[in-house]
């Protein structure tokens, strides 16, 4: 069956909408055995709790809306699903991440860093309220990331797992973990300055390329550090996210207690989601292999307690889904 | 002067070996450097102003010791992390100070940092 997506649809899930709330654009629905989209809903009229209930029912979780409506879809999930604590929780995180990731991509295409520091900032109170509103376990929140390999899917996977990890330790009040979701969002702002072609080279990297790459923690910060908007503890996330409790990391170098706390569960973090998710040149390592690539270097280059908690977490959750 | 012993002593091996280069650094294979770059060693007294807009820091007055320098920035020798952005208002020579920005920070040993600059106005 020919796919609606490449009609020019975009597929919305139905447990995203909310009852008696009014889409500014028009509903489409795939009946089985249909190729042609059929209207569901015309634009402005209010979907009807029985119908919501009438679709799960009948097993339907995707609606369709032209992908020229997309924006006012997401004005749709800003205004009605993000804050709703009543919507589930993997609903709330696909709004806020598909919320998020067209603002932070269109800022980032206009150089913006005014704005980008802003939509990060949203994204940052908007998951510290997702997280206070519904205690989700961390298997519960885990299982609602991505694992591809979009730079995006990668920032907004660790800012999430920085929550997930803080929370975890100890941190409690809404604005750390609001503070450490935007410093998570933003900590690879560097990259943008590195040619694609390196990021996604699948030969050995030179020399200076691996330059290049080293460089990125050091030109995020600069770039930060001149606004007055982030505090110290979110720029060092951003500088020191490739730090080593040994010395061997970059930018500077630096060891142990030198290396400031947020900064060194980042960079536990960071790690894990780039074995896990799967890029155009190589496949994801897998999260047993994370694990163990973490617990290998626990004390050396990463911190034991931060390794302990994580990897933990993560073996239960793999334990979750195989039993 | 007594104070310049004691915080420049940690931060090289042997003073004598530190200041008994001059002269020209020799360039690498792949040195990309615009300008060629000689041994400046000394001990430097230098304002290092907190990075912009970070509230409630003042700017500090230490020493530091210079390592070389070329016609757009030197590098130097600190007891501290400096971080990238930073300023840092160097004399040299006695005369009035020179700005710079941190443009790099590596750290070397314990307390012991290598600081590149570039100058921030023509000389």
């Amino acid at each position: 069956m020919q796919s609606l997506q490449s009609l020019g649809y975009l597929p919305i899930a139905t447990a995203g909408l909310s009852p008696s709330s009014v889409l500014s654009c028009d509903l489409f629905i795939q009946r089985p055995g249909r190729t042609f989209a059929e209207l569901f809903r015309g634009q402005n009229y209010p979907i009807a709790a029985d119908d919501l209930n009438h679709l799960r029912e009948s097993g339907i979780d995707h609606l369709y809306i032209r992908l020229a409506d997309a924006d006012a879809y997401r004005a749709y999930l800003c205004e009605h699903v993000l804050h709703d604590p009543k919507i589930p929780l993997g609903v709330r995180m696909n709004a806020l991440r598909e919320v998020t990731r067209v603002a932070f991509e269109d800022a980032l295409t206009a150089d913006d860093c005014a704005k980008v520091v802003q939509v990060a900032s949203n994204f940052g109170s908007d998951l510290a309220n997702i997280v206070a509103d519904q205690s989700p376990a961390f298997g519960e929140l885990f299982k609602t990331l991505e694992h591809d390999y979009y730079t995006f899917t990668h920032v907004c996977n660790v800012s999430v797992y920085l929550v997930m990890l803080a929370k975890g330790l100890g941190t409690s009040a809404a604005a750390d973990l609001a503070a450490l979701a935007t410093a998570g969002l933003l900590h690879d702002l560097g990259k943008r300055n590195v040619p694609q072609q390196i990021l996604n080279k699948s030969g050995k990297l030179t020399d200076e390329e691996w330059a290049q790459i080293m460089d990125h923690p050091t030109s995020g910060f600069r770039e930060l550090s001149e606004r007055g908007d982030l505090s110290w503890n979110q720029l060092m996330v951003v500088y020191q996210h490739h730090e080593r409790l040994d010395g061997t990391g970059y930018p500077t170098g630096v060891s142990g207690d030198e290396i400031h706390p947020w900064a060194r569960l980042c960079s536990v973090v960071d790690v894990f989601d780039a074995m896990t998710c799967h890029r155009p040149y190589r496949k994801s390592a897998g999260s047993k292999a994370a694990c163990e690539h973490l617990r290998q270097r626990a004390g050396t280059w990463f911190d034991r307690e931060a390794v302990s908690w994580w990897t933990s977490q993560v073996d239960q959750v793999a334990a979750e889904t195989n039993s | 002067m007594s104070s310049m012993v004691e915080i420049g002593a940690p931060l090289v091996e042997s003073m004598d070996d530190f200041f008994d280069r001059s002269g020209q650094i020799p360039a690498s294979f792949d040195d990309v450097r615009r300008f060629p770059r000689f041994y400046f060693r000394s001990c430097a007294e230098a304002i290092i102003h907190p990075l912009a807009k970070r509230p409630g820091a003042t700017p500090a007055q230490k020493f530091v010791l210079t390592c070389d320098l070329s016609r757009t920035g030197l590098r130097l020798l600190h007891n501290e992390q400096l971080f990238p952005g930073q300023r840092l208002d160097v004399v040299l020579n006695g005369q009035s100070p020179r700005p710079t920005e941190v443009v790099w920070c590596k750290r070397l040993a314990p307390g012991r940092y290598a600081v590149g600059c570039h100058f921030t106005t023509e000389g």
